[in-house]
């Protein structure tokens, strides 16, 4: 058995008498005490003292901390005596005594994909799981069982305790891992939330155990040890007995794809693109020629080998060339080892032909400058066709043939265009929108209070004068291209004006800052909206040329071209990127057919999971562009999900990664949990139903009596028998 | 020898300060005891009858007259012999100790009797009277590690106020060394007597046995009076205590319950080895303690004396 088995199965029913246990202290205070008080005797016959003392120097210190310890420990025994200690446990673990009441078992198992590794042929699922059993197996007649899977989020399996053995032992045995990891926090409320109702149903025994099978991952037990989850933890631990076993294993060794990272999402049939894979190892050995694969679509293209130094990390670099258009999924693998889930990492790319940018204009030849610099014979990654429409035919205009839609420098728009373009970046659209000295911020304002397009409100245009660039760090991916590189002149492009914005008060992930002035004030900005997203340049391109309007003189300068492309693919990726998730992150999308527009009832679709098996989903009601939206959240498995339209053959991939946070396979110690005085076992109503019959382990109150006795009987035979020397 | 307790309490000795008066009132008491020496020589001479009195030697009883009067009347000879006693006086410091004199409290009370070397010089001072008053010559002899004053034999009542000066003028701050000591005094001997030591006898046991049985083939009757203090024997401290050394030994801190045991053992022993020695020497051995009244010490050491017809 576990110390921590002993350490929560013992318990004091009256803790505060241990402060009884100072008294401990009394003899030991008393012997130096007495030690110190001497009284001076001139004495004659010293030399036979001296024999006497160095012959019996031995024996009589040997029978003075005899005497104290057991002193001591006579009180120590007491004062535990008196706290009413109790014990509920056995040699082969948290299970109840014969005599114990029935108990509510809620086992508890992590199903984080850290318990997928494998130590001789058993993961450590399949070890929580047999202990789980056992436990099962072992209880006493009338005991019952709750089943709380703890991944993301944590699930009751069972979560009204059952009687029924063979069917909790049934679903113990379908239980799989979580590849999203572990909600701890929901995990302990769910517990907690559970062992409340089963204590008010008054069909299920009062007495209530808690029962939890991890590894102690780090990344999510961590928080156990830390202040806020911590006090929840022995919040738990206070009211209700908690037992927790470690699957934890001291060595371990495993490799990890942390990251792939696609040079585009969207890429162009015959264009070549890199591909960045990041392997690290976990292990304390070094490994040597390890094979890692690119595989597009199921076929393994190409292959490289690697060594790793232990803990150490490295980037692999692949070039693809994609043949086809479509949807394509890019894999990275590893061979297989203790941990496989973490051996492989996906990605969904789109590929095309060429990407079509939509360009609005106020005037015409606005646009001109803009569509020069996203010149195919310029362009290294894309190949964009444009087309140019007046603002005015905007409304007209089909938004979801063009991927990428350019807003330059435009007065205002209609307020149904507004919502189409609302809708459209919603759905997945890329929006780029260019505000100059055209712009009307009072209309602009107005329609982002009927709908959100851009994500701010704008507030008045900055005094004429030359505004430095701040590039952020060059963290932006639209700017990162110009590290390093100070003479693309990206932080001397001549700004002289631009629009003072209000941010909105959102999240960073919804709302950021691409690059600055160095000032403080946004020049770009991205606004996610739904699937898609927003780019704002708050200076629209001008060549300066034109003397009245000076805003800047940006077409002119070198950074302009490569900052327009980057600006382009970068809100092509950001609208493209919700087709790889992480696990349990939800996957939305889009259907869009015309004919379903008179359709009454909901329409549903069917995804293939990893693991072969499909399920239906309902699309949200019909808009009235005949566009459906979906959603899926149930991605606990890592791997490819498949949509599938049943009314056309049409379907969509998603790739879905688990985090990486669980590969380190580092866990915490028991003894790192925060310590908490677990409750009294409840009183046991005996046949007759009268509280009166109360017992509470009495043999093990009795065996703290008896040591007190034996102890006792001990100190006053010694302190009888050195008496008897002395007299 | 009747018992007078105003005389021979050693508590009430002991208030007495100078060493002459104590001694005198002692004398007193003794005298007004005693009908006759038991330190006495032989004779085939009859000098009278005396009626028996208890305690006198059944040996000496006339039973033809007990049997004819049925009264005890004891035979009476002239002492012809006389007798030679050498008194020696141990005088190291390790007799000053008295127990209570230094306000040590004992068993729940202070102590104030009288010390070992107070108590033997009273004894000195009563065998000497004895001795003097039957016309014997008595000779004294104080020691610590070597002699320190003798005092040859007289037989003349002036040698009592002899031994109170000597007694009261000697030092008292050196170390025993009783071999060495009994070596030198059988030297001065020039005639064989009876040799009465007196001391605490604190000191090897091998080597005093040895020069005792010197003492004893120089022809000499020894009887050895071991001065001792209760203390010393019942060691009956109760606290934690500082024993401090006499005579140069070192102090000693230490839990007198704990090995009160073991010290009454190993005192037990020391006295029984030396007693088991004297006898084998045919040494009259007599351990005293210096609460013990002189009135029971002393006829007890006469006593068998006389047992001993000597």
């Amino acid at each position: 058995m576990q110390a921590w088995h002993i350490l929560a199965a013992t318990g004091l029913a009256s803790a505060w008498m241990l402060w009884w246990s100072l008294a401990a202290a009394i003899p030991v205070l008393l012997h130096y005490l007495y030690r110190r008080r001497q009284t001076t005797i001139p004495w004659a016959a010293m030399q036979l003292l001296l024999q006497v003392v160095e012959r019996e120097a031995k024996r009589v210190r040997l029978e003075q901390l005899l005497l104290l310890i057991l002193r001591t420990l006579i009180l120590l025994v007491l004062a535990v005596s008196l706290a009413r200690p109790f014990w509920e446990s056995s040699d082969d673990g948290p299970v109840a005594f014969r005599d114990s009441p029935a108990t509510n078992w809620i086992i508890a198992i992590d199903v984080s994909y850290s318990m997928g590794y494998r130590v001789d042929n058993e993961t450590r699922l399949q070890a929580a799981q047999r202990r789980a059993i056992e436990l099962v197996e072992t209880a006493n007649e009338g005991d019952a069982f709750a089943l709380v899977a703890l991944g993301r989020p944590p699930r009751g399996v069972i979560a009204r305790p059952s009687f029924d053995r063979q069917a909790v032992v049934a679903e113990l045995g379908r239980l799989s891992i979580n590849d999203a990891g572990c909600d701890l926090s929901g995990g302990l409320q769910l517990i907690a939330d559970i062992a409340e109702r089963a204590q008010q149903d008054q069909s299920l025994p009062r007495q209530i155990r808690i029962s939890v099978l991890s590894d102690l991952g780090s990344d999510h037990w961590q928080a156990a040890v830390d202040e806020a989850e911590g006090k929840r933890f022995k919040q738990l631990g206070q009211r209700y007995p908690l037992d927790i076993e470690s699957l934890a294993d001291k060595t371990v060794a495993n490799l990890a794809l942390t990251n792939l990272k696609l040079q585009a999402l969207r890429a162009v049939v015959g264009q070549s693109m890199d591909i960045d894979a990041v392997v690290r190892n976990y292990g304390e050995r070094s490994v040597e020629q390890v094979p890692i694969q690119l595989v597009v679509d199921g076929n393994t293209l190409a292959s490289q080998r690697i060594d790793l130094g232990p803990f150490a990390e490295q980037t692999v670099r692949f070039t693809h060339v994609p043949t086809a258009t479509g949807q394509c999924l890019v894999a990275v693998t590893l061979p297989a080892d203790r941990l496989p889930v973490d051996n492989v990492r996906r990605q969904v790319m789109d590929v095309r032909d060429n990407y079509e940018v939509l360009f609005v204009e106020q005037l015409a030849g606005d646009a001109r400058v803009l569509q020069l610099s996203l010149r195919p014979e310029v362009s290294t990654t894309l190949t964009q066709s444009r087309s140019t429409v007046s603002v005015f035919e905007l409304s007209s205009v089909e938004l979801e043939n063009w991927p990428v839609v350019v807003l330059n420098d435009v007065t205002s728009i209609d307020q149904r265009s507004h919502l189409r373009l609302e809708r459209y970046v919603r759905q997945g659209g890329a929006l780029i929108c260019m505000l100059g000295p055209r712009t009307q911020a009072a209309i602009w304002n107005e329609r982002e209070k009927d709908a959100e397009l851009l994500g701010f409100q704008l507030l008045e245009p900055a005094s004429e004068q030359s505004w430095n660039i701040d590039p952020l760090e060059y963290k932006s991916p639209i700017v990162a291209p110009f590290a390093g590189f100070p003479d693309a002149g990206l932080l001397t492009t001549p700004i002289f004006r631009y629009w003072k914005i209000q941010p909105p008060k959102v999240e960073p992930a919804v709302w950021s800052v691409e690059l600055a002035t160095e000032q403080g004030d946004p020049l770009i900005v991205r606004y996610r909206l739904g699937a898609g997203g927003v780019l704002s340049v708050l200076s629209a391109p001008q060549s300066g040329a034109a003397e009245s309007n000076n805003w800047n003189a940006m077409a002119t300068w070198p950074s302009f071209v490569p900052l327009m492309q980057r600006l382009v693919q970068s809100a092509i990726d950001s609208a493209a990127s919700n087709n790889t998730v992480l696990a349990g992150e939800t996957l939305v999308g889009k259907v869009s057919d015309g004919k379903l527009q008179n359709v009454p009832h909901q329409l549903q679709l069917t995804i293939t999971k990893p693991d072969g098996s499909e399920s239906l989903i309902e699309a949200d009601e019909i808009q009235s562009d005949g566009a459906a939206c979906w959603t899926f959240a149930q991605t606990q498995q890592s791997g490819e999900y498949v949509v599938r339209h049943p009314g056309n053959r049409s379907q969509l991939t998603f790739a879905v990664n688990v985090d990486g946070s669980e590969s380190s396979l580092q866990s915490i110690e028991l003894l790192q949990l925060p310590k908490f005085s677990p409750p009294p076992p409840l009183a046991t109503v005996n046949t007759a139903g009268n509280s009166d019959g109360v017992e509470r382990n009495p043999w093990f109150v009795r065996g703290w009596l008896i040591a007190l006795g034996i102890l006792l009987l001990a100190e006053s035979w010694l302190a009888w028998a050195l008496g008897r020397r002395v007299g | 020898m009747s018992t007078s307790p105003k005389y021979f309490d050693p508590e009430t000795l002991a208030r007495i300060g100078s060493l002459g008066l104590r001694a005198r009132t002692l004398v007193e008491g003794l005298v007004s005891g005693l009908h006759r020496s038991p330190l006495r020589g032989h004779s085939i001479e009859f000098a009278q009858h005396r009626e028996y009195v208890p305690g006198d030697d059944l040996r000496q009883v006339d039973w033809k007259i007990y049997a004819r009067s049925d009264k005890y009347y004891l035979k009476q000879y002239e002492d012809e012999t006389s007798l030679t006693c050498y008194l020696l006086v141990d005088h190291s410091e390790s007799m000053l100790y008295g127990g209570g004199q230094n306000g040590v409290q004992v068993a729940g009370r202070t102590k104030a009797g009288l010390t070992k070397l107070q108590y033997a010089q009273l004894v000195a001072f009563s065998l000497a009277y004895l001795v003097i008053e039957q016309r014997d010559y008595a000779a004294l002899l104080t020691f610590s590690d070597a002699i320190d004053d003798w005092l040859p034999p007289s037989g003349s009542p002036a040698m009592f106020d002899d031994m109170v000066a000597v007694m009261e003028q000697a030092a008292n701050d050196r170390r025993t060394n009783l071999p060495q000591v009994l070596e030198l005094a059988v030297q001065r001997f020039n005639r064989r007597g009876l040799v009465v030591l007196i001391s605490d006898l604190l000191d090897d046991t091998d080597r005093l046995l040895k020069a005792l049985r010197l003492v004893r083939f120089a022809g000499h009757d020894v009887l050895l009076i071991h001065v001792l203090d209760r203390d010393e024997v019942e060691f009956p401290f109760e606290s934690m205590s500082r024993f401090e050394g006499f005579e140069g030994l070192p102090h000693v801190v230490t839990d007198p319950q704990m090995i009160g045991q073991a010290y009454r053992h190993a005192m037990s022993d020391f006295c029984r080895g030396l007693e088991m020695g004297c006898r084998q020497m045919d040494v009259d051995y007599f351990r005293v303690l210096t609460d013990e009244s002189l009135a029971a010490a002393l006829p007890r050491i006469l006593a068998n004396r006389s047992a001993r017809g000597l």
